[in-house]
């Protein structure tokens, strides 16, 4: 009888098995490539999103705000992605970019969100969107001073002040900061005057003895935060304190302050959050984090342009803050 | 007789078929099993076959689609440069196919990124037919201005369809990419589950089958074990239980049944012999009271012919007159007392037909004696006859009848003649009157004496004791016949086997 039993249950194990693994293999293909189209819901809007295809996380949870909302809007989100040396010559804008901006402009869509890296001009944009009369609402790291009508930011430079705030907590007058801003993609953006920076400036301007030793952009790539990093220890040992403009620069300041075995000596405020940076804010390696709402971002922006287009919100600037990880006084 | 059907257990419909039915319902839960397995492998090789052929169909339908733009362009592009009717042909040709293209893409908000893509490049296409034939419009209107302006429009949009298209032909593969590779993944996986399902299938079949044998053989051994005990003779040989209820089950009662049923009949037979043996002991016991009676029935009829102080009597007589001189008074007394002797002898003797003949002879004597010439009397012996034997005393008492019953009413008397012969292997012993003869009734009443069992009550008494010393003492195989007619005399006849009575 035993036999039977073990039998029995190993042939109806497989078959279950084996159907659970057609019937996902058959998923598979019908998610792909089988896709019936009276199968897939309609929705009420077309929102066409051109995001730029960088790795640092903000624009990850960028990506979920926006799909949250249009989820929430019962819209069709579209997401272009354009590389993120989106910058032409000067300050216009990439072919890429125009391209994707062409084709969202010419399908009708309910609403264009634009990504505009630092520097970007996007004036025609808004006019050509204007004139096809479809919302169009642009998202920055910081809203520039070109916004005259319509745009979602965040907030740099009271993020800058609050990272220095951190640090001035821990070091005092003696804390020497070194500062890592993102890839310059401005093309001669000056350091001082970036929204970050200039927000440290104002944080430790009252403070005498501190100061910000060093400040440097790190290189768009993966491993641009640990170069930026390294090269900026390298050229002044004395910092004690690193403030990182966003995650890719934490987790690569992280890595070398690990490398060179002075963990705890030199304090990483870092930005921004991820799996990574979370695991080092509970090593105790990175100090802090001040995590920049992405997801709120692209929140606000879908539903400033579903609003606009069925007529009950108009074209309004709105600026996102950000918390603390770990919240002031809590243990990582 | 036994009633073996009240002797078997309640029929039970219910287990007929139920060993099939488990083997059968097994089988098919196996084969089912393979089949869905099956199946499902078989759909989903058809649903990649599928796959790849909308994938090349997809690949096909795009550069198709761009293979038309780039015809529309250059038909658009020699109209405006040459403004041929050729160059307008062409245009409308492929601007016509470019349409039917645009018509079957996605024009639905649809919450997948490949469908809004169609919906962008169906837009696309849309708002470039719009351009390219404004632009014709417009050089038939000769306004060079708006259709260099639409040309150009539309050769943007041209660009942006290219660009689309071949996007959507990447993102095509990306997806197809990455569907087949998850189909792969699991397919791989899929087809290691096949090879244990058809393994557990092919065990379980196996263990099925070891299992079913087991069940259906086991109880028959023991069946054939407990059948040849039974044909030994040992119908009480126990048979374990069998609880499962199926066709084995029933085989099971139907065998512990037959040998109740044996045993209940075989006592029931060792019952009817015990009391057939008493039966038969009964009817010896009977059998040897009517022998005994039929002994004493005897000894009764010869004490009723014979008393036998006659015979001392008769003597005593002869002497006296011996004494006294009178020799006729002696000579009677002789002959009679001669005659009493053989008379008083047992009747159930055997005697030499010579002997009873000689009595007989003694017996006229006396009767002529008595009634003188009034009846003649002859006697016919044929010499072979006279060594035979007969019973005793069976002449005698039908020569008394026929004096007695016979003549005794006829005024001149009449003829009695005694016979002895020979006929074939018996001897016939006759004694005919010339009298009135016998009434078929007392004919019929005298012949039932045979009969050993008969009680019928007799008037003449000799013929009937005559009738029955015969029956009895032949053992059945002498008898007695009667020819008489009324007023024309009557003859009796013994019929005996030759040789030693049984």
């Amino acid at each position: 009888m035993l036999p039977i039993v073990v039998f029995a249950v190993a042939m109806i194990g497989a078959l279950a098995f084996n159907i659970a693994l057609v019937s996902r293999s058959r998923s598979a293909l019908a998610s792909t490539i089988l896709r019936n189209p009276a199968g897939i819901r309609t929705a009420r809007f077309h929102i066409a999103a051109i995001i730029p295809d960088a790795v640092d996380p903000f624009y990850g949870h960028l990506v979920e705000g926006l799909r949250e909302e249009a989820d929430r809007q019962n819209a069709a989100l579209q997401v272009f992605y354009y590389s993120a040396s989106a910058i032409g010559e000067g300050s216009n804008p990439s072919e890429e970019v125009w391209r994707w901006f062409e084709i969202a402009l010419r399908s009708k869509t309910d609403g264009i969100i634009l990504f505009q890296p630092k520097g970007m001009e996007i004036g025609r944009f808004a006019a050509e969107a204007e004139s096809a009369a479809i919302p169009f609402v642009p998202l920055a790291m910081d809203a520039p001073a070109q916004w005259t009508r319509s745009g979602v930011s965040g907030d740099s430079f009271s993020q800058g002040k609050e990272a220095s705030s951190l640090v001035l907590g821990l070091l005092g007058s003696a804390a020497r900061m070194g500062i890592i801003l993102s890839a310059d993609t401005s093309q001669g953006y000056a350091l001082a005057e970036e929204p970050f920076y200039r927000g440290v400036m104002e944080m430790i301007k009252n403070r005498p003895g501190a100061s910000i030793v060093a400040a440097v952009r790190e290189e768009e790539s993966i491993l641009g935060g640990e170069d930026a990093c390294a090269r900026m220890l390298s050229g002044h040992p004395d910092i004690n304190a690193i403030l990182c403009i966003d995650a890719k620069a934490t987790i690569g300041a992280a890595q070398v302050i690990i490398d060179r075995g002075i963990v705890g000596q030199v304090v990483i405020i870092g930005s921004d959050e991820n799996s990574e940076v979370n695991r080092l804010i509970e090593k105790g390696v990175v100090h802090a984090s001040i995590v920049r709402d992405a997801a709120a971002m692209g929140r606000s922006a879908v539903a400033l342009a579903v609003g606009q287009r069925i007529g009950i919100r108009k074209p309004e600037r709105i600026s996102v803050g950000y918390h603390v990880k770990p919240e002031r006084g809590a243990t990582p | 007789m036994i009633d073996l059907v009240s002797l078997a257990r309640p029929w039970k419909p219910k287990r007929q078929g139920s060993l099939r039915n488990r083997i059968i319902v097994n089988s098919i839960i196996i084969l089912l099993v393979l089949v869905i397995a099956t199946s499902y492998t078989a759909f989903a090789s058809f649903d990649l076959a599928r796959s790849v052929e909308l994938l090349f169909r997809n690949s096909i339908s795009m550069e198709e689609l761009r293979a038309t733009l780039r015809e529309t362009q250059e038909s658009l592009t020699g109209y405006l440069s040459a403004k041929n009717s050729e160059s307008l042909k062409d245009f409308i040709r492929t601007s016509t196919s470019l349409s039917n293209m645009e018509l079957k893409l996605n024009k639905e908000n649809k919450l997948d990124d490949v469908f809004l893509l169609e919906k962008d490049l169906a837009f696309l296409v849309d708002s470039y037919l719009v351009s390219a034939e404004g632009a014709v419009q417009a050089k038939r209107g000769r306004n060079v201005t708006q259709y260099v302006s639409l040309y150009e429009e539309a050769r943007q949009t041209a660009s942006l369809i290219e660009f689309l298209s071949t996007k959507m032909d990447t993102i095509h593969l990306g997806q197809s990419l990455k569907g087949f590779s998850s189909y792969k993944a699991n397919i791989s996986l899929a087809l290691v589950s096949n090879a244990v399902l058809l393994l557990a299938a092919f065990l379980l079949s196996i263990a099925l089958i070891a299992r079913y044998s087991y069940t259906i053989t086991e109880p028959l051994a023991r069946l054939s074990v407990a059948a040849e005990a039974v044909g030994r003779g040992e119908y009480d040989h126990p048979l374990p239980p069998y609880e499962n209820e199926d066709e084995i089950r029933t085989l099971h009662d139907a065998f512990v049944n037959m040998q109740d049923s044996i045993q209940k009949a075989f006592a029931e037979l060792t019952r009817k012999a015990e009391l057939e043996r008493s039966l038969m002991e009964e009817r010896m016991r009977v059998l040897t009271y009517q022998h005994r009676l039929k002994d004493a029935e005897l000894l009764a009829l010869q004490t009723q012919i014979n008393p036998h102080f006659l015979y001392n009597t008769l003597s005593a007589g002869w002497q006296l007159a011996l004494a006294e001189g009178n020799e006729k008074t002696a000579e009677f007394l002789e002959k009679l007392a001669a005659f009493i002797r053989y008379a008083l002898k047992p009747s159930t003797r055997f005697v030499l037909v010579s002997e009873e003949i000689e009595c007989v002879r003694q017996y006229i004597w006396l009767l002529k004696l008595r009634f003188g010439e009034r009846y003649r009397f002859r006697i016919e012996v044929q010499d072979e006859a006279l060594g035979n034997e007969t019973p005793a005393l069976v002449l005698q008492p039908l020569v008394e009848n026929a004096i007695a019953h016979g003549l005794r009413d006829i005024e001149d008397g009449g003829d009695v003649i005694v016979s002895a012969r020979m006929e074939g292997e018996t001897i016939r012993l006759s004694v005919s009157d010339s009298g009135k003869g016998m009434a078929k009734d007392d004919i019929l009443r005298a012949l039932s004496a045979a009969d050993p069992e008969d009680t019928t009550p007799q008037r003449g008494i000799g013929l009937h004791n005559v009738v029955r010393r015969v029956a009895l003492a032949t053992g059945g195989l002498g008898k007695v016949e009667i020819e008489s007619e009324p007023g024309h005399g009557t003859r009796i006849t013994i019929v005996l086997p030759v040789g030693k009575p049984i």
